[in-house]
């Protein structure tokens, strides 16, 4: 029995990379489906192996400030990444912004309704469903920019507060609102609905996803491959086959 | 208080109190007809039941939403026929609420039938009692500890509803954004967390005073020795 244990130890030890090691990455729900596939990706060219756990930046930021073993945070919006900042700490000069997202009106893919301009918004839509604008991002951005074009009075009574951005897509897509305000890439990524307007960016702040290292990362090496990984041009194709901007350092 | 504060707190006991009134008839009913009687099917409605105890409650509210959404197997009709859509609305949330507390409501009733000596309903039958009679003097008096223990139950369980309410109804003040789901966005909020204490402060209140009016309600009983 202890033969073959060492057996098989051994040949674990065999395969892996001398230096392979585990980074623990906390990541906004909207980065699901990018962020595996880079993921995967980075555990191909180094070896280092990805442990991501999604949920709203919210909850991620409340569990690293509890003092998660958490290495890589890449948030949503960049508040909560100043309340991580300012709670836990992160690693001096880890911190940028990797990645930038829009706003997109979408309805239903059979839908007839038409928007060539904000101030149609009202009349095509009898019900819109948002992230719930005081907590989500996707809320609080769409909130923005329905205020900043002079909607938000006429509108906000006609708004479906949801739990988080893909629950605003769902109603959506199971056609249960006429029209949703979500990101371009949860757009993107549905199949049941179509983007009938982008919404000015100079409607709203910056969407930007900042990620940092988190201080006491266990995984400092790997962390740190992790980051640089995300930069590179392997990753930037990721993020831009699924509508993300890829920002610049 | 600020209405932010004070709107929640009505909205949950209003929807409390509806989704625990809905399940009484109903559960009782139901525990009556698994217990009383034997027919095809029994187990699987017992278990069937019990599920929303078992599935996770964003389940119970997505299935809601699939059924009962103006858009769902049942609620198109609903939309098209009557112009009637549940979700999104305090209906709703009365529903999600109703929906998830109701297996808790039925077991207590339940096991108070199960446990309920029937040859009182016999001596009463034989000393002329009709059957009415039957069930409002002798079955339902000697099941009131199971109906009041289910009730307080329920209302406790409905007041703390929130996966199944955020996905069936959302979350919007006024209408269905009850207790839980105002704490759920203050401590979403950077820096909120301590507006939702004294939300989360009367909701242990109310809890608190519901099990109390249970004790008046049903005294517990003296133990014979």
């Amino acid at each position: 029995m202890h033969r073959l244990a060492l057996a098989l130890f051994l040949c674990t030890m065999a395969v892996r990379p001398v230096f392979a090691g585990e980074v623990y990455v906390s990541a906004a729900a909207s980065l699901n489906e990018a962020l595996t596939e880079a993921g995967a990706a980075f555990t191909k060219a180094t070896g280092h192996k990805v442990v991501a756990n999604f949920a709203s930046t919210a909850t991620l930021a409340q569990q690293i400030v509890a003092g998660s073993p958490v290495d890589v945070f890449l948030s949503a919006n960049e508040k909560w990444m100043d309340h991580v900042a300012a709670k836990r700490g992160i690693e001096p000069g880890t911190r940028r912004d990797l990645l930038k997202n829009t706003l997109a009106l979408v309805a239903p893919v059979d839908s007839a309704v038409s928007v060539s301009k904000p101030e149609d918004i009202g009349s095509a839509c009898a019900k819109l469903a948002i992230g719930e604008p005081s907590s989500v991002p996707a809320g609080i951005y769409a909130k923005q920019s329905l205020e900043k074009l002079g909607l938000w009075g006429s509108l906000s009574s006609r708004t479906v507060p949801a739990q988080d951005v893909r629950a605003a897509l769902m109603y959506v897509e199971r056609k249960e609102v006429p029209c949703g305000l979500v990101y371009s890439t949860d757009a993107m990524i549905s199949k049941n609905v179509k983007t009938i307007f982008t919404m000015p960016e100079s409607s709203h702040d910056p969407i930007v996803y900042p990620i940092a290292q988190v201080s006491g990362a266990k995984n400092a090496a790997a962390a740190k491959a992790f980051l640089e990984f995300l930069g590179g041009a392997e990753a930037e194709a990721i993020f831009s086959r699924f509508g993300f901007f890829v920002m610049g350092e | 208080m600020s209405p932010e504060l004070l709107t929640p707190i009505w909205l949950s006991i209003k929807i409390s109190l509806i989704a625990t009134a809905a399940c009484a008839p109903i559960a009782w009913a139901a525990a009556m007809l698994v217990v009383r009687r034997r027919f095809p099917g029994r187990v699987a409605l017992d278990s069937f039941l019990n599920l929303p105890l078992v599935l996770p409650p964003l389940v119970t509210g997505y299935f809601l939403l699939v059924v009962l959404g103006a858009n769902g197997a049942v609620g198109h009709y609903l939309q098209d026929w009557f112009g009637v859509s549940f979700a999104f609305t305090t209906a709703g949330a009365i529903i999600a609420s109703f929906t998830v507390s109701f297996p808790l409501f039925y077991r207590s009733v339940k096991l108070s039938l199960e446990s309920m000596d029937r040859r009182m309903e016999d001596v009463a039958a034989t000393l002329g009692a009709g059957r009415w009679d039957v069930l409002w003097s002798v079955t339902l008096p000697l099941n009131w500890r199971g109906i009041v223990a289910g009730a307080v139950t329920t209302f406790a369980r409905s007041l703390g509803e929130f996966g199944a309410t955020i996905i069936f109804a959302a979350n919007i003040p006024g209408k269905t954004q009850t207790i839980p789901l105002a704490v759920f966005n203050f401590i979403n909020t950077p820096g909120g967390e301590a507006k939702s204490a004294p939300l989360i402060l009367v909701a242990t209140l109310i809890s608190m005073a519901a099990m109390a009016a249970s004790y008046y309600l049903a005294p517990p009983k003296e133990r014979s020795r």
